[in-house]
């Protein structure tokens, strides 16, 4: 009897050590989904910026053409390729693997595994009470006083079982998230320097058209009295500014809400490397959950607005 | 002649510069002709921008991979810790099914008895 009560008391102080650890692991968990869920749209309203860069510079050479009608219409200059498809296919892979790396965090911290521990748990605490109550019938009034424990048995190992797997999982996130930790931190500083390449390249390409814009329509106000043909062509050159000027608007806020979602990502992944190295407080995982929160909400708007003006054409 | 890296500071200051004669060009109060030269000169000048950027952008190349290497070797442990966590489940399963034969073995213990 006391040797009963004694493998209780040691079995019960041992999960509540484990609980302990483990103790706020579900929201670290669901945080982790949350960063994954926020990098795959931030992923998908940043890459359209990158690879659509030697489209842009097909854009500018038409602009050119026409608004220059002496320009010689080059064919090959129009199919020519600045940015190296290989060089653009190393940002994809870049942004493919940082997605896969969140995708890998999330499933180590996913609870698949544990549902399949609590279902085994649930059956080996079912066995153990058929066990004991055939050890009682086998015995007789030696085990007298002993109560049924299948039911709590079944309980304290589901318990058991699923916190300690918490743990292993935690630790290994831990692992996992400090080695990857340069490397993402190095790829997001590389993408956000491209970022601004594509800003830097766009917004003079735009300026490029809204200046040839302004000077055909003064060239032709000043050419000679209004006619009919230099009227449709004034019409023609205001419709072009018009589009050029609300481009340039669009262009300023979508590239703004990419590099501040960037930005929100280095913050985030900064906060889930402090909280891996960190002991784990509630402090600190509040931290990391506003973090991550505001990141993610950040991510949602950029991703609606890239998607709002993808379906605006 | 010795090579020269291509700055994010030397690329925004070119920027800077087009920017000035985008500005000339499409300002109503510059003359006509030299708004017209200050657009041709932004034009040159843009193309020199494409190509400098499209060097830097190729140049970033071997920093991509390196560090995509750095983290495939990240992932590759990350999904050995998930298989880890995998067979953990599984032998916790198994003590599962250990306990079961027991319980047959205590069954037929009892017929014994």
């Amino acid at each position: 009897m006391r040797l009963v009560q004694l493998c209780r008391s040691v079995s019960v102080a041992l999960l509540l050590g484990l609980a302990a650890c483990a103790g706020d692991f579900d929201t670290y968990r669901q945080t982790i989904g949350e960063f994954q869920g926020a990098t795959a749209r931030t992923s998908a309203a940043t890459q359209g910026f990158l690879l659509e860069l030697n489209d842009f510079e097909r854009t500018v050479e038409f602009a050119r053409l026409r608004y220059d009608a002496d320009r010689v219409l080059d064919l090959e200059r129009l199919e020519s390729e600045p940015f190296s498809p290989e060089a653009i296919q190393v940002r994809v892979e870049a942004f493919r693997i940082i997605e896969s790396y969140t995708d890998a965090l999330a499933a180590l911290a996913g609870d698949a595994p544990e549902q399949e521990w609590r279902q085994a748990s649930a059956t080996l605490g079912e066995r153990a009470g058929t066990l004991l109550t055939r050890v009682k019938g086998l015995t007789g009034s030696a085990l007298e006083g002993v109560p049924d424990i299948g039911g709590p048995l079944e309980r304290l190992l589901a318990f058991g079982g699923s916190q300690f797997l918490k743990v292993r999982r935690s630790r290994a996130l831990d692992a996992a998230i400090e080695q990857a930790s340069p490397a993402i931190e190095q790829l997001s500083q590389l993408l956000q320097a491209d970022v601004r390449t594509a800003l830097r390249l766009r917004e003079t390409g735009l300026d490029e058209r809204l200046s040839a814009a302004v000077l055909t329509y003064r060239r032709v106000q000043v050419e000679g009295p209004p006619t009919d043909a230099s009227d449709v062509k004034r019409q023609y050159i205001l419709d072009h500014l018009e589009r050029a000027l609300a481009q340039r608007e669009a262009l300023t806020a979508e590239a703004g809400a990419i590099l501040a979602t960037m930005a929100r990502f280095d913050e985030a992944h900064g906060a889930l490397v402090a909280y891996a190295r960190s002991d784990k407080s509630d402090q600190e995982l509040s931290e990391l959950i506003a973090t991550v929160k505001s990141y993610g909400a950040e991510a949602v708007a950029l991703y609606r607005s890239v998607a709002a003006v993808g379906a605006a054409g | 002649m010795a090579e020269v890296a291509i700055t994010e500071d030397m690329l925004q200051a070119l920027k800077a510069r087009i920017d000035a004669l985008n500005d000339i060009a499409q300002d109503a109060a510059t003359p006509l002709d030299q708004a017209e030269a200050a657009g041709r000169q932004a034009r040159e000048l843009r193309d020199r921008q494409v190509r400098l950027e499209a060097a830097r952008f190729d140049e970033a190349s071997a920093d991509y991979r390196a560090a995509i290497a750095e983290l495939g070797g990240a992932l590759e442990e990350l999904q050995e810790a998930l298989a880890r966590i995998e067979r953990l489940t599984e032998a916790l399963e198994t003590a599962g099914k250990v306990l079961g034969i027991l319980d047959k073995l205590v069954k037929l213990a009892g017929k014994v008895v």
